[in-house]
């Protein structure tokens, strides 16, 4: 949080604090949400009810599998925004 | 600020326990609940969905409010704040663990969260107020420390206690650990402060910030299964629109906003940002995730799968200190892309995971997740 003015450093800090937060809830939704579309097409394709995923492992591992992509998206976007953020003092 | 910085080495050793010992309980009380979801699902009958809103909840309420709290600490006072956010946390945890069903408790922990986001920002003021500028870094890598403790030990230790006793058993550890900090420091932490020139408070901001917040995720948990186009969804969804752009609009125009839009100018700040939103967001939702896939697809039992998730902590509490200060010397940039570079490796490991893993693979990805987020947090921090 160098970054900002010195006489921003607490409005900074609370910036910081609610991207962690934000970032902490949306994770929680967004990784939800692509697991339950994954299962959702996969019940859709098998002719299956919902009810009934627990007996379909592959149909759940699917679920999971496509959270873990997603988490490799995240992941490389991190990376993206690490990279456009320059240091402010050059590397020594 | 000076005249209220503390001299003596008592004072700063029990200011820097007190504050440290509050960002354990923080991260402790967050893990042991995680790794019970899937217990809290089955011993109230709802959802996986449903049980979500627990997390996510506490994380929302604190989101949308800490900056306001922050505000009231300069205003009347640091240790009024912080000591009657324990108090609050302290009631909510015993209302959790009372709670007959599930509405009961996701009310109390709503309760409970109102606690954490009054005495969360102000824990890094009262290190910034009242130390000597050279003791800062060190209280705030012992902060850092405990907070991964927290966050190391809890999992193993909720999954103990769930397994022996029950879910409740879990809120036993925030009663005990808030009473204990709540009378430490009721006698020891200063109470000295300078007024806070501007009091006034964007209570209209706060209000936009909180329906934005609670409309969006709203729409993020139930759009799944309800679907994008079911009038609830879309009505969050709309609220949660106009919502936030109301909150820029009132953020640029009172003089004393709750979020100061300028700083979003430098882009340097703003993408340090951005990847602090993202790799939280990828490291939480994973820690809310993945003891769903020990449970249903590995079959591991709780107690073992609290052992199998501390593997990715202890890799992030170990490297926190040594990234930290390594960051100084070649900055953040590099240490964030090595960070992410062993992240992404993490999902690639974990999306070959099938109901056959070993164990090996499981604590491989995890050891790599958790070395992602040590190289990651302290230096993305640090910007």
């Amino acid at each position: 949080m160098q970054e900002a003015p010195a006489d921003k450093q607490g409005v900074a800090s609370g910036v910081y604090k609610i991207a962690l937060n934000a970032g902490s809830s949306i994770g929680i939704a967004l990784y939800m949400l692509v697991m339950s579309y994954v299962v959702i097409f996969d019940v859709a394709k098998m002719d299956i009810m919902l009810n009934e995923v627990r007996q379909y492992p592959a149909v759940m591992m699917n679920g999971f599998r496509g959270a873990f992509i997603f988490g490799l998206v995240l992941a490389l976007v991190t990376f993206t925004c690490s990279f456009l953020a320059k240091d402010k003092t050059p590397a020594s | 600020m000076e005249d209220f910085v503390i001299r003596d080495r008592r004072g700063q050793f029990w200011l820097i326990a007190i504050v440290s010992a509050v960002s354990f309980m923080i991260t402790l009380d967050y893990s042991t609940l995680n790794i019970s979801l899937p217990s809290i699902a089955q011993y109230f009958g709802v959802k996986v969905g449903v049980v979500a809103w627990l997390p996510t909840i506490y994380l929302l309420v604190i989101t949308s409010t800490l900056l306001g709290f922050g505000k009231l600490g300069d205003n009347i006072g640091y240790k009024k704040v912080f000591l009657a956010g324990l108090v609050v946390f302290f009631l909510g945890a015993i209302a959790c663990a009372l709670a007959p069903n599930f509405i009961a408790l996701f009310l109390a922990r709503a309760f409970q969260s109102l606690g954490q986001a009054m005495y969360s920002p102000i824990c890094i003021a009262l290190l910034s107020y009242y130390l000597p500028v050279d003791m800062k870094g060190r209280a705030l890598g012992l902060y850092a420390t405990l907070q991964g403790l927290g966050m190391a030990t809890g999992p193993a230790l909720g999954g103990f206690i769930t397994s022996t006793l029950s879910w409740r058993g879990n809120f036993a550890l925030g009663i005990a650990l808030s009473l204990s900090i709540f009378l430490i420091g009721w006698f020891l932490l200063p109470s000295k402060q300078v007024k806070a020139a501007d009091t006034r408070f964007d209570y209209l901001g706060a209000l936009l910030l909180f329906v934005g917040m609670v409309g969006f995720l709203f729409a993020m948990n139930t759009g799944a299964k309800a679907g994008w186009t079911d009038p609830k969804v879309l009505t969050a969804l709309i609220a949660a629109l106009v919502a936030f752009g109301l909150f820029i609009i009132q953020e640029k125009r009172v003089p004393y906003p709750l979020l100061d839009l300028k700083l979003f100018g430098n882009l340097n700040f703003t993408f340090a940002a951005l990847a602090a939103l993202c790799g939280l967001a990828m490291n939480i939702g994973m820690g809310f995730l993945f003891p769903f896939y020990l449970q249903i697809m590995a079959h591991i039992p709780v107690v073992q799968m609290g052992f199998v998730l501390m593997t990715s902590s202890i890799m992030m509490m170990l490297l926190a200190p040594i990234t930290g200060s390594l960051a100084d010397r070649i900055g953040s940039r590099p240490l964030c892309l090595i960070g992410m570079g062993f992240a992404a490796m993490a999902f690639v490991l974990f999306a070959f995971l099938t109901p056959q893993s070993g164990l090996l693979h499981i604590i491989l990805g995890l050891m790599c997740l958790g070395t992602g987020m040590g190289f990651f947090v302290a230096p993305n921090i640090g910007w």
